[in-house]
């Protein structure tokens, strides 16, 4: 027996979709109820499933709000469904083959109150095996889409940033109750499922919302759980259809898809709402300059290329959002797969960087600006002003 | 300072109501250099648009009695221009902006565009029409607020005889300037050098075609069941003035990518400009060889910049007719795609028409310099109240974001065209060296065939020398003469 605490004022709502899969439902479950502590509820709505997933969460759970439909009405207007029943301001889409880890929920929380502008967080989907499943997620012009990150090491700096992505997978979606019914919920037009999160996603930046994705968040996602993946893919390739008919002219200004011999191609799209991206290159991270970029630029992208592989002290650089890549063996070919990506470079340390040609190469466009040792922040940010870089406008208070 | 507000919808996606702030905006700080001029549009930061980043658009608000009082008190002239925008139908703004029909019934856009700040406000701050369309009849019971609003203004100037007679049929009797759209004044905010260059940029990155002779369509969601017969026309002219098309968009609020996706389908090879700012799309109207659309700006630019121009008026809007009278050109006016072929053959044969397009600007001109008078006239009270003219800073936040996406757009586009090149070249390198070895392979042949012929040769010339060759020439005649008459049997 799994028993969720029943609250009188949840301030989440936990909402599960299933339809077949009963193990990996109670898995999730127990996931939850193990890794959970803000107040919460759970919401789920099976879809008549094949199998005795219905009667089994009647059974074995109890605390949940079970709502058993009568026919698979699909993924989005049964999610839709839960979040009408849902008591919480704040909803977690969650898929019943996930396995949320300890500590899950409270960044995706604090990402969702306190960025700016935020309309939805999602976590970082790992595999089963440890490496990243999906560390957000770009959409391409097509309406194709790419996991950033999948395969990847879990360890990688690279994928262990917080920041802005095109859409985050509804396996596990934290938003507001109110921003998720305001803009109509998930389309039914995907029915039976897919693609609604990137419909999602596009919808929240019509509204000038954005997709947030926190790795301090890890969650477990088998994937197709539920369903094959060749049915899946499938699916996916339909409504893909429908995702260009509603948001076509949104994606026009999205790149083609990525290639291996059009590598800038994935960061222009993982960076794509960064308007203005700065290169800090340096021996040793100097926190103080990094973080006045940040806090100068909070919807650009502050990336930091270090000399020489760091071992520890990123961490906190990296919840700030701030992008910490491992040292490259070849910096110019790193250069060089991010072609035209950066607005400035700032190069700072001894001076002793040798990227002359390099950048002159790669970054042909952006401001190069020798900073020195220990430079003062404010000082380089005059200086970028001064080259036609200045700082965010800021938020209405 | 003078503090002029420019109300209007600058803030929805479309080029027209976008441009409509920068010239206005332009000149009028010509004429009063100590001018201060801001827009103001229905929800400025809430309604992003690919033509902001120039300046930021702020928000109208709701019309309550506290928001009127603090625009007047932060202003001291108000122009309402740039569009149709004289009609009380509010719920119908929910079509172009992010908002329910609730929304946009709240915010009230009729009572800014046409009540003005009122009359009480109005002696302080006075509000002034420039160049407004009414897009549909005034109805009986809206006509004594018609009346009433506009018998205070110091200055009504609308765009199309259309409005002027609406206006009239509602019994307003004042005096009613009938005006060109300033867009006319559009090479001076874009002068055409500066578009040269911008449209090097374009076709660098590939977003413009590489062909000198391109011709510009646009047409908008309204269009999409004409499009079978207008691939057909379009594909004529093209072909008939030799041009490639290219579909831009000037009216995404209207529609216009639904359209250029529909048409791009239909005509073979045709480029599209896709999401591009109020540069971008002038540059690629200035730069081409024509263009066929029902935007109003676009035909604007077209013979501002003295290009031919076909406008598309199957859907008979007011404003379009109104356009067509204004140019003095009926012609350019098509009411179906099988009249554009014609159409913009004899527009061709009329185009450039500097003296139409000279007439009208100085008609622009002169509506300025009248508002410039009205807004002199405020500087004595201006001065007696605090400078407020901070714009929100959303607004500067949209503005900012919007600039930047054209901006990261056109680098990976660039990244893109120089990967291209860069394979074209490698292409190029390895055909070279290709080529170059198999030369050499045939140069080696030719050698060996020249050392065989030489020792052939060599071999025939030692044959020859021999007795036997000799003492048998009599009998190789006899032979040949018996041969060639027997073939001749």
């Amino acid at each position: 027996m799994i028993d969720f605490p029943e609250g009188p004022r949840p301030r989440v709502s936990v909402l599960i979709v299933t339809y077949g899969g009963w193990e990996w439902t109670e898995r999730a479950l127990r996931a939850v109820r193990s890794h959970t502590d803000l107040p919460y509820e759970v919401v789920v709505v099976d879809n008549a499933s094949p199998d005795r997933t219905a009667e089994r969460l009647r059974e074995d759970v109890r605390g949940i709000h079970l709502v058993a439909n009568d026919r698979n009405e699909g993924f989005g207007p049964a999610s839709n469904r839960a979040a009408e029943r849902a008591r919480g301001e704040l909803l977690v889409l969650l898929n019943p083959d996930t396995l949320v880890r300890p500590g899950w929920l409270p960044p995706l929380v604090e990402t969702l109150e306190e960025g700016r502008r935020v309309g939805a967080v999602v976590p970082r989907l790992l595999n089963l095996d440890g490496t990243v499943q999906e560390s957000g997620s770009i959409v391409w012009a097509d309406g194709s889409t790419e996991a950033v990150g999948a395969g990847a090491d879990a360890a990688d700096p690279v994928h262990r940033f917080r920041r802005s992505t095109d859409y985050g997978s509804a396996a596990c979606l934290l938003t507001r109750r109110e921003t998720f019914l305001g803009v109509g919920g998930f389309q039914p037009a995907y029915r039976p499922a897919y693609c609604e999160d990137v419909d999602l996603a596009l919808a929240l930046e019509a509204e000038g919302l954005r997709t947030v994705v926190d790795p301090r968040s890890e969650v477990v996602h088998v994937r197709f759980g539920a369903m094959g993946a060749d049915a899946a893919a499938g699916l996916i390739l339909r409504n893909r259809k429908v995702l260009i008919r509603r948001w076509g002219s949104a994606l026009a200004g999205h790149p083609p898809p990525y290639r291996p011999d059009r590598p800038h191609r994935l960061w222009a799209g993982r960076d794509r709402q960064a308007v203005e991206r700065i290169l800090v290159i340096g021996g040793e991270p100097d926190p103080g300059l990094l973080r006045a970029l940040t806090e100068a630029f909070p919807t650009g992208r502050v990336t930091f290329l270090p000399a020489r592989d760091r071992t520890g002290g990123i961490e906190e650089l990296l919840a700030a959002g701030i992008e910490v890549s491992p040292a490259p063996p070849d910096p110019a070919a790193w250069l060089l797969d991010r072609r035209f990506h950066y607005s400035a470079v700032v190069l700072a340390g001894d001076g002793d960087h040798d990227l002359g040609e390099a950048l002159a190469d790669s970054q042909p466009q952006a401001e190069v600006l020798e900073v020195g040792i220990e430079p003062d922040p404010g000082e380089v940010l005059d200086r970028l002003e001064r080259s036609g870089i200045p700082a965010e406008p800021s938020e209405v208070a | 300072m003078v503090r002029i507000g420019l109300w209007g919808t600058f803030d929805v996606e479309n080029y027209g109501d976008a441009l409509f702030p920068r010239i206005a905006g332009r000149e009028l700080a010509r004429r009063i250099p100590e001018a201060a001029v801001r827009p103001f549009g229905l929800l400025g930061a809430r309604s992003p648009s690919r033509f902001d980043g120039w300046g930021p658009i702020e928000a109208l608000g709701e019309p309550t009695p506290g928001r009127l009082a603090e625009l007047a008190d932060g202003l001291d002239l108000v122009v309402v221009g740039g569009g149709e925008i004289a009609h009380v139908r509010d719920d119908t703004w929910a079509e172009y902006y992010p908002i329910t029909p609730q929304e946009a019934s709240a915010i009230a856009p009729s009572r800014f565009f046409i009540d003005g700040l009122g009359e009480e406000l109005e002696e302080e701050c006075p509000v002034v029409w420039h160049s407004v369309g009414l897009p549909f009849d005034v109805e009986p019971r809206q006509a004594a607020r018609f009346r009433w609003a506009l018998e205070r203004r110091p200055h009504v100037s609308v765009r199309d005889r259309a409005s002027v007679e609406r206006l009239r049929a509602a019994g307003i009797r004042r005096e009613i300037a009938l005006v060109p759209d300033p867009g006319v004044l559009l090479p001076r905010l874009f002068p055409q050098e500066m578009l040269a260059h911008r449209l090097r940029t374009l076709r660098s990155d590939g977003s413009y075609p590489a062909e000198d002779r391109v011709l510009a369509v646009q047409g908008s969601r309204a269009h999409l069941p004409y499009v079978p017969e207008l691939a057909s026309a379009v594909g004529q002219v093209c072909a008939e003035i030799r041009a490639v098309p290219l579909l831009l968009e000037t009216g995404p609020c209207h529609g216009d990518g639904e359209f250029a996706a529909a048409l791009g389908r239909e005509v073979p090879g045709a480029g599209r400009l896709g999401p591009a700012g109020l540069v971008d799309v002038t540059a690629a109207i200035a730069g081409s060889v024509g263009f066929i659309g029902v935007s109003m700006h676009g035909n604007i630019g077209a013979l501002a910049y003295g290009r031919p121009h076909v406008i598309l008026g199957m859907n008979g809007e007011t404003k379009l007719t109104g356009l067509a009278d204004a140019i003095g050109d009926p012609d350019v006016l098509v009411r179906s795609a099988d009249e554009v072929p014609e159409a913009f053959r004899s527009a061709a044969a009329r185009s450039p028409r500097g003296d139409v397009v000279g007439e009208l600007q100085e008609r622009a001109d002169a509506q300025f310099d009248a508002l410039a008078e009205i807004a002199g006239r405020t500087r004595g009270r201006a001065s007696r109240r605090p400078f407020t003219a901070i714009p929100d800073r959303d607004s500067l936040r949209v503005g900012y974001e919007e600039r930047g996406k054209r901006l990261v757009i056109q680098r990976w586009r660039f990244a893109d065209r120089l990967a291209d090149t860069e394979d074209l070249l490698a292409t190029a390198h390895s055909d070279r060296a290709r080529l170059r070895a198999e030369v050499e392979r045939l140069r080696e042949s030719e050698r060996e065939l020249r050392s065989e012929v030489a020792g052939k040769q060599g071999e025939l010339d030692r044959l020859m020398a021999t007795r036997t060759f000799r003492y048998t020439a009599a009998l190789r005649r006899v032979y040949g003469r018996l041969r060639n008459r027997f073939r001749r049997r």
